[in-house]
């Protein structure tokens, strides 16, 4: 990291080797506060990124970014609060009141992370890219059934995330049609995540079909060994296009594992935008491995869950979003996410102020309503935030 | 005084029609050829959209409060207005992100750099506006006009100096999403000088306003576009900073996977 930041400070003090160079980034800071039952804690969050993108030639170019973190305030969690009390019980029975240190989570204090660095180059109608890489799939907007590559926050479903070391292969053809080869390297062949898709652009429609052979890691905290690495098969699809007006998608999954039951994960959503300039999005994701009941979910699905193993607990849940746009400067958001099943809920309202043509100000916030037991309910960590972005 | 002389032919030409469901027919020119509506739009058509284009351009949004914000971008277009590409290159909180429009604006792509990913929208959103300018989509890829609008010759009025058709067209079922437009068009160079834009009622509740007009690579062209959105009394200022038209532009240019190539 050190030599990184040199070869920086190298190529900023002598422009001439920085001809191609283009330095780009963003300032985020975030002051928090938290409500845990009656008490309420504060954290601070600055976020520092530094995109840098570079032509080699006509036809590849060099792009990465890093993101320097500092926390202060509210570091340290227990993930065992975020858990019902009849899970948190279950777990001291069987390890004892000092399952409480295993769940000790804490942000450090500083972190720099490299989030992207890829060569890109191109042939025709080819295209390859390695390294560390986005890698968007499907087209979903809060739940992804074919995405194995990102864990969405289902409160901020288009906050960007950190890339995959990953080799890419595209072959182009028509407006919108094309194959992607995807392999993200494991220690194995068989530990190794590998990917396929076709798309084609048909009357209006995107439509496309991927098959993924994900290795991903399981965690049995009752297992000696609690993290084991398992493989398995997926099947999906998707479209997005319109009806009338209406923005339409799908998107579905049928996944298929060792040590596990089949199942499969769909996403339909629509969306508008009336002629007032409000817009509307709607969506509905069912999981058939998910349960019908609170008092269904298990004790290793709500740890899946607060560990990010498993990114929901119910089978069916929708989400609503309506934004509008005040003035040119003011943009207004409430969504609402619910699980169908156990009824509870999040809303997420959120106002974003242009203050000036690299500046913007948000106001927003989380709350949290249900019963104890329930998903959204018992994550008690009703919240609210103020963040200032200010762009390089 | 052959100009005042030509207004009266045509003023009479009008009411002799008026009424019978004429007057949306024909027209008069210069050269004293009876146009169409259609024939009109059709050499708007011609006169606006280049084989081919690259241009720089700045939009300078005026907010209600008199705050300004200011876009830069680059674009291209082909076959007319049939593939389009914007990029914005400025400020750089939305450097990079793009907007393809293919099939005359009917499919249109949007691009973000930092997630990667390019997703196809429906044609509602191009109703939005354009990074909060007056802007929607519809009106940066206004497509065809012979197709995509029908209507009547009101009159001619005169615009700057210039005599112009000012014409009342309503959208086809491919048209954009406005209830009606009215435009003025020069009868001279076929370009439009004035367009007002309905959304239901008596008023128009948006103007489009063109001038400043060059003649770049043989075709005259308007430079500033001014757009007031005449309800929240706000105005996005648009100029072109450099163009150059029958660019040879590849078609690999304009698809999807381009979008995401840097």
């Amino acid at each position: 990291m050190k030599k990184m930041l040199l070869m920086l400070c190298v190529i900023l003090i002598f422009p001439g080797s920085a001809q191609a160079l283009e330095l780009s980034g963003y300032y985020e800071g975030q002051v928090t506060g938290w409500k845990f039952g009656d008490r309420l804690n504060w954290q601070a969050i600055n976020r520092l990124r530094l995109d840098l993108e570079s032509d080699l030639g006509s036809n590849a170019s060099l792009a990465g970014n890093l993101v320097a973190m500092t926390y202060d305030g509210l570091v340290q969690f227990n993930l065992l609060d975020f858990l019902p009390e009849s899970a948190v019980r279950e777990l001291e029975t069987w390890l004892g009141p000092a399952v409480w240190d295993s769940f000790n989570y804490s942000f450090n204090a500083t972190q720099i992370t490299l989030d992207n660095a890829f060569v890109s180059w191109y042939a025709g109608p080819f295209s390859f890219r390695l390294g560390r890489q986005q890698l968007p799939w499907g087209t979903g907007y809060a739940w992804n059934p074919t995405d194995v590559f990102n864990v969405k926050d289902l409160l901020e479903p288009t906050y960007e995330k950190p890339g995959r070391d990953a080799l890419k292969a595209e072959w182009g053809f028509g407006e919108a049609g094309g194959i992607t080869l995807v392999f993200l390297p494991g220690a194995t062949w068989q530990d190794s995540t590998r990917a396929v898709r076709g798309k084609m652009h048909v009357s209006g429609f995107d439509l496309s079909l991927s098959v993924i052979d994900e290795a991903y890691t399981t965690v049995d905290i009752f297992n000696p060994n609690p993290e084991q690495r398992e493989t398995r098969r997926i099947f999906g699809g998707d479209f997005v296009g319109q009806v009338w007006e209406w923005g339409v998608w799908a998107e579905g999954a049928w996944l298929d594992g060792p040590g596990e039951e089949e199942s499969w994960q769909f996403v339909l959503g629509t969306d508008n935008t009336f002629s007032w300039q409000t817009s509307l999005l709607v969506e509905y994701f069912h999981d058939s491995a998910g349960s019908e009941r609170a008092s269904d979910y298990s004790l290793a699905a709500w740890l899946d869950l607060v560990q990010g193993v498993r990114k929901t607990l119910g089978q069916d849940y929708v989400m609503l979003t309506v934004s509008h746009p005040v003035t040119a400067l003011w943009t207004a958001t409430i969504s609402l996410v619910m699980n169908m099943n156990d009824q509870s809920l999040v809303a997420v309202p959120q106002v974003v102020y242009n203050f000036s043509d690299n500046l913007d100000i948000t106001l927003s916030g989380n709350i949290f309503t249900g019963s104890a037991d329930s998903e959204f309910g018992a994550l008690q960590a009703t919240n609210g935030y103020l963040r200032l972005k200010a762009y390089f | 005084m052959k100009t005042t002389k030509y207004i009266s032919m045509l003023i009479l030409t009008i009411a002799c029609f008026a009424g019978t469901g004429w007057q949306s027919a024909l027209a008069k020119t210069g050269e004293s050829e009876d146009l169409t509506v259609k024939q009109i739009l059709e050499k708007v058509d011609e006169a606006e959209a280049a084989p081919s284009s690259q241009g720089r351009m700045t939009q300078v949004i005026t907010t209600t409060g008199g705050q300004e914000r200011t876009l830069e971008m680059i674009s291209y277009t082909k076959d007319g207005t049939d593939k389009q590409l914007m990029r914005y290159i400025g400020p750089a909180r939305v450097k990079g992100e793009s907007i393809l429009m293919l099939n005359d604006g009917d499919d249109i792509w949007y691009y973000s750099p930092r997630t990667d990913r390019a997703r196809k929208i429906a044609s509602h959103a191009k109703k939005k506006k354009v990074m909060g300018s007056d802007f929607t989509y519809e009106d940066m890829g206004s497509g065809n006009m012979a197709s995509k609008y029908e209507g009547n010759l009101i009159g001619q009025a005169k615009i700057d100096k210039k005599i112009c058709y000012h014409l009342e067209l309503t959208p086809t079922p491919e048209g954009p999403s406005y209830a009606k437009i009215q435009i003025w068009v020069d009868q001279e160079t076929f370009l439009t000088v004035r367009v007002d834009y309905w959304e239901k009622g008596t008023k128009p509740y948006k103007r489009l306003l063109l001038s400043d007009i060059e003649v770049i690579d043989g075709r005259p062209t308007p430079m500033k576009y001014v757009m007031k959105n005449l309800r929240e009394h706000s105005e996005t200022r648009m100029e072109i900073k450099e163009i150059k038209y029958n660019v040879d532009l590849p078609d690999k240019l304009f698809t999807e996977r381009n979008l995401k190539r840097r």
